[in-house]
């Protein structure tokens, strides 16, 4: 038995200690780290010495890990609760938007446009001689076609938004999966001795947190490497990583020549399958014609403007069409598309006819030019206000008030039920990171106390040091004077 | 549960935005006076307040109509009115010319003066002007309904009546076309006329003028007779025109315990209870310093504090 037994033991203690507050330390410095999960040192007392007839004597300490405190249970929980949030976060957000555009209630919205247009007309129908009332029904066509032109521009440039976006979370997909293989093969690496990278797996899981709120993903690991996969195709593999097709390869937007859409490829060419996410929710609103029970996005709000507009104009030319002008001719247009197509909420302007002259308003049913008070025409455009029958072959039905009315509270409804699942999918990712917080966090509380605890242990050690120091002390300097 | 210091942080900044989100939403409700800002907020009351807002504006401008259908049967009324005036004096004068005995030809010359100057007042009643349309003249406002001559000036159908919208509908001929009232020369009143044709009025005073001027006494008794049918027609007239006006009054006062009606739903519908909203609003700061107090004692003390 070597005489410096206790010695060493005693610098075990300082040694340990000290690597505890080193620990501690690194724990404090990180509070504020996001992703970072707090550390603990494993201890244990090292091999005794067996001596003979007494039995075992203790050797003092070691520390053997530095462990990470985390439950991959719950990182695997988060990862799948926090698409559904990222998807209704952007619908929110979009259909907010769209309740913006379309301005409702307030007094620029379609109600009100349409409102004042037959009102216009009533007027007319008191005194269709008149100039100023004539020229207060085509003031009043102005305003409501080009209410409907720069709704559909508005709708059309959220929708050029949205489309920018995908865009860019395609790039920052491939840049999460490029940095999650090389976070693999640096753990991989690190951890090849049995230590744990516990600094660098916070990274990637943190990593893995950010990818999880923009597609939904299924992360799994094996031999310390992530295997991230998407709707079943997989991202990373390990130390390799694949890419989605960057720039994305695009298609004719139906609704906007302008604006073509980017795709979603890998880059093998096969197509994404997204299920939620961010990008889904993205992906949803900007496509979603509400047809074949997809999503009612953007294109479903075009496409309705653009029946209304195109219905409307076509009922009311229909009607004026039949009617006489001042000069006493027939067949003249109230409304016309600005560029020869099949006329819609982006095209729909007042004749030609009418705008060059306020006479072309055809209020007569009669040729002769002489009966200046015949307005039978605007008593009819009036009635067609309540033509249930108005809009018939289309989803929603009825008047156009009740065509525009069913639309804004489809909106209404899908904003609501948007508020509320990202609400809900909020409360369940909260819950679940309170757990994590809970588990992984750092508590200054108990860091300052463990501190305290192994500056007292160090103090201790330190202190036995001094005591065996003392006994050498003894046997070696105030013993005897042999050899001296 | 293991507590840490950025659970507490993370739990009050929640927690505390959550509050603050309350009291912006009750404070837009303040600001607005409205229960809600987006159709989101609440879709039914959203869509309620569309219909609302649309019957105001229609109501509104059934007022309007009903208004200037007034204003044209009130001149219609006046014109109506003075015709019968000048039937009136047109018969006294008659009855006193048809009394042979006391009349000298002189006397009788002096009667057929003013008839003929009734006559040309008749003409000019008939093409009275409402704000520049000629208010007899069917839908040929333009041109008058009776020329110098006492022939009709314009073709003139009797279908030819304006409607005007009084309520949603509901409509009103506003004007009393021509030869409702002037008549179409021994055709009585309900003939649809032609440019040039005679006006049975003006037939009747040109017999009783010519009766007048050859002294010619069967004549001027029948032109009493004919001097009655005119005028029984006239009341005819003038007693539709009471009462559509009639209508329009009843109309309009339905028209405004409308607009109060739908004044009043849509007020309830969106507009909020101020009472209420300012109860909430101080609810909603308490509760929100509450938290802010609250935060502030969470954060700060910690072990640290006590360690010297």
């Amino acid at each position: 038995m070597s005489g410096w037994i206790g010695f060493n033991t005693a610098v075990s203690g300082l040694l340990a200690s000290q690597k505890n507050l080193y620990t501690t330390n690194h724990n404090i410095a990180n509070i504020n780290t996001r992703g970072y999960s707090r550390q603990q040192n494993t201890q244990e007392s090292n091999n005794p010495l067996n001596i003979a007839g007494i039995g075992f004597l203790g050797t003092g300490t070691n520390i053997t890990a530095v462990n990470r405190i985390r439950d991959s249970y719950l990182d695997f929980k988060y990862w799948g609760e926090k698409a559904p949030v990222g998807e209704w976060t952007v619908k929110e957000d979009t259909l907010t938007e769209i309740q913006h555009i379309f301005n409702e209630p307030s007094e620029s919205s379609i109600r009100k446009n349409l409102d004042e247009l037959f009102t216009s007309f009533e007027s007319l129908s008191t005194n269709p001689s008149d100039d100023s009332n004539r020229a207060l029904v085509r003031e009043k066509m102005m305003a409501f076609t080009k209410y409907l032109n720069s709704t559909s521009e508005n709708l059309k440039s959220a929708q050029k938004e949205v489309n920018f976006e995908i865009s860019t979370n395609i790039k920052n997909i491939n840049s999460y999966s490029e940095r999650i293989a090389g976070l693999n093969k640096e753990i991989h690496n690190i951890e090849l001795d049995g230590s744990k990278a516990n600094d660098l797996r916070d990274k990637r899981d943190l990593l893995v947190d950010e990818l999880s709120e923009i597609v939904n993903i299924n992360a799994t690991e094996t031999n310390g490497k992530f295997n991230v996969s998407i709707g079943g195709t997989i991202l990373v593999e390990g130390e390799v990583s694949n890419r989605l097709k960057y720039p994305a390869p695009t298609v004719e937007n139906p609704l906007n020549k302008e604006e073509k859409l980017y795709q979603l490829e890998w880059e093998n060419g096969n197509k994404l399958k997204l299920t939620s996410g961010k990008l889904k929710g993205l992906i949803d609103v900007r496509d979603g014609t509400g047809h074949d029970s997809k999503y009612r996005g953007i294109p479903f709000y075009i496409s309705r403007l653009n029946e209304f507009a195109n219905i409307f104009a076509k009922q009311m030319n229909e009607v004026h069409q039949k009617g006489f002008t001042r000069d006493g001719n027939s067949g003249i247009n109230m409304f016309q598309s600005d560029d020869g197509e099949a006329i819609d909420a982006s095209n729909i302007k007042i004749s030609d006819d009418i705008m060059d002259n306020l006479d072309n308003i055809a209020a007569s049913s009669s040729s002769d030019p002489s009966d200046k008070e015949n307005n039978d025409i605007i008593l009819e455009l009036l009635e067609k206000r309540n033509d249930n029958k108005f809009f018939k072959d289309t989803t929603p039905q009825g008047t156009p008030d009740d065509f525009m009315k069913s639309v804004l509270s489809t909106l209404a409804v899908d904003g609501q039920q948007s508020v509320r699942m990202k609400e809900n999918g909020t409360v369940i990712v909260d819950g679940i990171n309170t757990r994590r917080q809970s588990e992984s966090g750092v508590s200054l509380d108990e860091e300052m106390s463990n501190m305290v605890k192994f500056q007292h242990s160090y103090n201790a050690a330190a202190r036995m040091i001094t005591t065996i120091d003392s006994i050498y002390d003894v046997t070696i300097n105030r013993l005897g004077l042999v050899g001296r | 549960m293991r507590i840490t210091n950025n659970m507490m942080i993370s739990n009050m900044m929640t927690n505390v935005n959550k509050n603050l989100q309350g009291l912006s939403k009750v404070q837009d409700k303040m600001q607005t006076g409205k229960k809600f800002q987006l159709p989101s907020d609440d879709p039914i009351g959203v869509s309620k307040s569309l219909k609302y807002y649309t019957d105001l504006s229609r109501i509104e401008q059934y007022k309007r109509n009903v208004d200037d259908a007034t204003s044209w049967m009130e001149v219609t009324e006046s014109a109506v009115s003075q015709i019968g005036d000048i039937l009136e004096r047109a018969r006294e004068l008659t009855v006193q010319a048809a009394n042979d005995g006391t009349n000298t030809g002189e006397d009788k010359e002096k009667v057929s003066a003013e008839i003929k100057q009734l006559r040309e007042q008749i003409i000019k009643v008939a093409n009275t002007k409402h704000a520049g349309r000629a208010i007899f003249s069917g839908y040929k406002t333009a041109d008058d309904l009776i020329d110098s001559d006492g022939n009709y000036n314009i073709d003139l159908n009797t279908d030819e009546k304006t409607k005007y919208n009084v309520g949603s509908a509901d409509t009103i001929d506003v004007n009393v076309v021509g030869t409702e009232l002037f008549g179409l020369s021994n055709n009585g009143y309900k003939q649809d006329v032609s440019k040039g044709d005679t006006s049975e009025m003006i037939r009747v005073f040109d017999k009783l003028i010519q009766g007048l001027d050859s002294d010619d006494v069967t004549s001027i008794d029948e032109s009493i007779t004919e001097i009655d049918e005119t005028v029984s027609n006239v009341l005819s007239v003038r007693a539709k025109i009471g009462a559509k006006t009639n209508r329009l009054e009843l109309n309009k006062n339905r028209l405004e315990d409308q607009t109060l009606s739908v004044t009043k739903l849509l007020s309830k519908n969106e507009d909020v209870d101020i009472a209420e909203v300012v109860i909430e609003l101080k609810t909603r700061e308490t509760v929100y310093q509450a938290s802010l107090h609250a935060g502030a004692r969470i954060i700060q003390p910690s072990l640290i504090d006590f360690l010297r």
